[in-house]
């Protein structure tokens, strides 16, 4: 219980730090209010004329999809990290070496500097954005079931920050990852159903993603606050597909691990 | 370099000094090769997200009203060339400001005796960027090859229009450095341009009247691919002529902007 009571003290503490000193920089997290909603108005352009007679699309209606694009974006906001590019840059310059030599876990240090960015992008991208939506697009972005929707999005939290830091992980043996961080971040947009919904996919691509970690970070999530999951002709119950979240939680963790357990004995460091 | 040297000799000659650059970007990217490798493809890859979108938009059975899935593929595809050639030359300036407004280091730049704007659009060459252009070739290509042939007003009016693209983009690279003379370090100014692009690829037919003359003559985004592309098809308008002035203008502004905002870089001695 003490160990559970001192990690959350820690927790605290660097995610209030993160916070601080994010806030230095809040009118660069305010460029969201005009990112996502032009990006939001594209799609609102582009599939009111996809759908000009048509009832549905992919399994989707049109207030559907604009639905799903919308709850996407304010989803993103509440679950993005650049963990990979945080790592791969401390492992790059060697500043790595003062994280080896505290007493914390560094996975653990960069998961609670992720909750403390996002406690900030919360209350400067997500609530504007959100009420962007709202009065401007008239889309209340309401989730179906508040409670699977807060454990999904959560659960998405934790696995686009493992993905995240097993990419960054990957800098041990490459030193340089930007290529590979771009590669893994563009499936990873791609697959999860970020650019489109997976169900445009063609069926026998469906079936391989439903047995990929990527859905998971954006898809899973966004169908759990429509309040209705089907991938590959597979529909799934709410409380089913969360619960199959929560185990690729544990999958990426294990991965992350056995990752870093290679990962680590190749760090060589002179002093930061 | 020594500076013993005559001045005459230290002066290089801007085709010089565009040889250097891009030797000294290869070498730089070639100290990680694989990763230079890798980046190069990535780049191409990524560029191809959004004809895949209209690809499966399409083979679901639906369409872009007016537009085939060929021709909707050819503005994408012209977007890509623009970008190709755009964003390896212009836009690696954009992260260079970025990173010497915040670190106090432009009075370096500014002291050479060289126009600032060319040392740094120099400095930012993205060699990797170059498979963007690369793409947007092949795609071209292979879309123009299910396409009735372009006649030969429209091959000219084509590459005149891709020019005018690149100045465009040309100008909003300049207005993003411009602005982070002021808004300093912040990072996500390439996601503003984003978010503003994803306008200009896509058919017009899709926005209202109002906004296709908005984006004809206020920010001319209907001038980076769909004009382009338009010509090629033989589809010809009115409003895509008043574009071409428009299209200066937005330069010129772009050109102005970075003139102005240079005045207000702060700096601690580099």
């Amino acid at each position: 219980m003490k160990r559970i009571l001192d990690a959350f003290t820690t927790l605290k503490a660097v995610a209030f730090v993160t916070y601080k000193e994010w806030a230095a920089y809040r009118s660069h997290m305010l460029l969201s209010l005009v990112v996502g909603p032009a990006f939001f108005l594209a799609q609102i352009f582009i599939w009111h004329a996809v759908y000009a007679g048509r009832e549905t699309l992919g399994g989707f209606t049109l207030s559907q999809m604009l639905f799903y694009y919308g709850a996407s974006s304010v989803i993103y906001y509440l679950t993005m990290d650049f963990a990979d590019w945080n790592l791969q840059m401390l492992i790059r310059s060697g500043k790595f070496i003062t994280y080896v030599l505290r007493p914390m876990s560094h996975r653990f240090f960069a998961f609670s500097q992720k909750i403390g960015h996002r406690i900030l992008g919360f209350f400067f991208e997500f609530i504007p954005v959100w009420l962007i939506f709202y009065f401007v697009f008239k889309i209340p972005l309401l989730p179906a079931e508040p409670f699977w929707a807060a454990l999904s999005i959560l659960f998405s939290f934790i696995i686009l920050f493992l993905i995240n830091y097993s990419t960054g992980i990957l800098a041990f043996w490459l030193t340089r990852t930007d290529g590979i961080r771009a590669l893994i971040r563009l499936l990873r947009d791609l697959l999860a159903g970020v650019f489109i919904p997976l169900s445009f996919f063609p069926e026998i691509v469906q079936k391989a993603l439903f047995f990929m970690p990527f859905q998971f970070i954006s898809y899973v999530p966004v169908r759990v606050f429509i309040g209705s999951y089907e991938l590959a002709g597979w529909k799934i119950s709410i409380p089913q597909i969360v619960a199959i979240q929560g185990c690729a939680v544990i999958v990426m963790l294990v991965f992350t691990e056995i990752m870093w357990r290679f990962g680590i004995k190749r760090f060589t460091g002179v002093g930061a | 370099m020594n500076n013993s040297l005559p001045a005459d000799k230290l002066r290089f000659s801007t085709l010089h000094l565009i040889g250097r650059s891009l030797r000294t970007a290869f070498a730089e990217r070639a100290a990680y090769r694989g990763d230079f490798i890798l980046s190069f493809t990535v780049s191409f890859f990524i560029e191809l997200v959004t004809p895949l979108v209209t690809l499966l938009i399409y083979t679901s059975g639906s369409a872009f009203p007016g537009w085939s899935m060929q021709e909707a593929l050819l503005i994408q595809a012209v977007y890509l060339l623009s970008r190709g050639i755009a964003m390896p030359v212009f836009f690696g300036m954009v992260w260079i400001i970025f990173e010497q407004a915040r670190e106090g280091t432009f009075e370096i730049t500014l002291l050479k005796p060289r126009s600032p704007l060319l040392l740094t659009i120099l400095r930012g060459l993205d060699i990797e960027g170059l498979s963007r252009l690369f793409g947007g070739i092949l795609l071209v290509v292979l879309t123009l090859r299910a396409l009735p042939s372009p006649s030969a007003a429209g091959w000219i009016s084509f590459f005149i229009f891709l020019f005018l693209s690149v100045f465009i983009l040309f100008g909003f690279a300049l207005i993003l450095a411009a602005s982070l003379f002021v808004w300093v370090g912040n990072g996500r100014v390439s996601e503003l341009l984003e978010s503003i692009l994803v306008f200009s690829r896509y058919p017009g037919s899709i926005y209202s009247a109002a906004l296709q003359w908005g984006f004809a003559v206020v920010i001319p985004l209907s001038m980076i691919a769909l004009y382009p592309a338009e010509a090629l098809l033989g589809r010809f308008s009115p409003m895509m002529f008043y574009a071409i002035p428009a299209s200066l203008i937005f330069f010129g502004a772009g050109y102005f902007i970075w003139k102005r905002m240079i005045r207000y870089y702060a700096g601690g001695g580099g």
